[in-house]
């Protein structure tokens, strides 16, 4: 079998940008107002992506403690302010409950599939810590927006609703669990859905990228497998915590959700 | 038992209620009346910790309601709001609803309690297999009261609650509600609930204007 990727070169990748006038001409044809943003994501993600490689080239190659945790921190903090904003809800309240959520859920996880699992020599080696932890996150982040903004939405929607089963004696726990089940759901589901398909319906990136990479497709499945149960993990803990410590700041004494906390 | 110490509640930055003070005393019957829009649902709700007191301070048996004590209200008092609000499911499943929650767990009705209380409010047993949501108006707020009657309390705040009913339902919940033992906060302006009440409470832009005993009083 032959190791290694075949290089890309910048005249071939400048060829792969000429499919870019595909959805151009989509676009210009029905009239949908998609050009402009998209014009702008492409320029950002092939910036981004470019320095992206620059930095994650450095950073393989320094393979610092230091700079490794670091750059994990930054990570964690940026997954968690786009989780706030995303969700519309305000960083100045939440920023410090969902940062808890979300680097618990992540660390428990991280440490368990890199430290544990894999075992890399030296355990914080950039180049599977910094890759993992960013597909954690990165799915992390969609599934607690999503957590996030179906929970404080549906209270806002239903709060007749919910101030009723208040008056009845319900806890706040209780008021709020079926809004509660509601999101956990909305957050895992696609998750799950993805899992069940996985192989038929879709050839999932990190394989593919594995085995482009040169590596034995049963090597590439693990890794796979290993990382669809670590992210369904780090989804189902997160998207649970980041409501519940939200919860601490949300809502006042009298467990009325605080209006000034939404944006 | 309740008083309003010189309650004033805001809401987005605008007083929905301000200088509000009166007593009610046990098994008084009390009715707000007024405009609508004029604060009375604001009252029970705020009583029932719906609304963060801004200015002044409430107290139920002795306690200030504060973060502390609100649970002991909102277990004491049994609430019926002008809108019955239901989760989906039969009438049998919204009349126990209230009792899924842990601080009612001890009181599940029996199903020979659950018939007799729909006798009460005048609905057969049939209803309990029926879709909450396929009723009447006026059977859902039936269903509300023969639940907050099930949670056993003998306080009770109630906003509206025959607006919905027609003339012989409205003399039979109003009659259910006559009973001695009942401390009452109520909003109406139907005139079978006036005449079980003791005290008549006008309120006007979120304050009270009158607070009588006398019943002629409030027809001025």
């Amino acid at each position: 079998m032959e190791t290694g990727t075949i290089d890309l070169s910048y005249w071939s990748l400048l060829f792969i940008y000429t499919l870019l006038v595909i959805p151009l001409a989509v676009f210009l044809n029905t009239g949908v107002d998609l050009i402009r943003s998209s014009a702008i994501a492409i320029v950002r993600m092939t910036i981004q992506l470019a320095l992206v490689g620059l930095y994650l080239g450095l950073l393989f190659e320094l393979n610092s403690f230091w700079l490794n945790m670091a750059w994990l921190v930054i990570m964690l903090f940026v997954a968690n302010v786009n989780i706030i904003s995303s969700a519309g809800l305000k960083l100045s309240y939440f920023f410090l409950p969902t940062l808890i959520g979300v680097s618990l859920s992540t660390l428990i996880v991280l440490v368990a599939f890199v430290f544990i699992g894999i075992n890399p020599q030296p355990l914080y080696d950039a180049r599977y810590l910094i890759p993992v932890a960013g597909m954690i996150l990165g799915n992390c982040l969609r599934g607690n927006v999503m957590a996030l903004e179906r929970f404080y939405s549906a209270i806002r929607k239903n709060e007749k609703e919910f101030s009723t089963y208040l008056f009845m004696g319900a806890r706040l726990s209780e008021a709020s669990s079926p809004y509660f089940r509601q999101a956990i759901k909305a957050a895992n589901a696609p998750h799950v859905a993805t899992m069940a398909t996985l192989g038929i319906v879709s050839l999932p990136g990190m394989m593919t990228g594995q085995i482009l990479g040169g590596a034995f497709p049963i090597v590439a499945i693990k890794y796979q497998i290993a990382i669809m149960v670590s992210i369904f993990s780090a989804m189902a803990l997160s998207s649970y915590l980041n409501i519940r410590l939200s919860m601490t700041v949300a809502f006042d004494d009298f467990q009325n959700l605080r209006r000034e906390v939404m944006k | 038992m309740i008083e309003f110490k010189d309650v004033a509640v805001q809401e987005r930055g605008k007083t929905i209620l301000h200088n509000v003070t009166f007593t009610v005393t046990e098994r008084e019957k009390v009715i707000f009346y007024g405009k609508s829009g004029s604060g009375k649902t604001t009252i029970l709700r705020t009583l029932m910790g719906g609304h963060s007191v801004s200015e002044g301070e409430i107290i139920f048996n002795g306690k200030k309601l504060d973060k502390h004590s609100l649970f002991s209200v909102r277990t004491s008092i049994a609430y019926i709001g002008q809108e019955p609000v239901f989760s989906e499911g039969t009438v049998k499943e919204a009349l126990l609803f209230p009792f899924n929650f842990k601080a009612n767990a001890a009181l599940i009705p029996s199903h020979s309690e659950q018939i007799n209380i729909l006798t009460k409010v005048g609905l057969p047993q049939q209803i309990l297999e029926s879709d909450v949501t396929g009723i009447s108006g006026g059977e859902k707020q039936r269903v509300a009261v023969a639940r907050a009657l099930l949670l056993k309390k003998t306080v009770f705040c109630i906003d509206e609650v025959t607006s919905a009913l027609d003339p012989f339902s409205a003399e039979t919940i109003t009659a259910l509600f006559s009973s001695k033992e009942f401390t009452i906060l109520s909003v109406s302006h139907d005139p079978r609930w006036f005449s079980i009440a003791d005290r008549f409470i006008k309120i006007e832009s979120g304050t009270i204007v009158l607070d009588t005993q006398n019943r002629s009083e409030t027809e001025m």
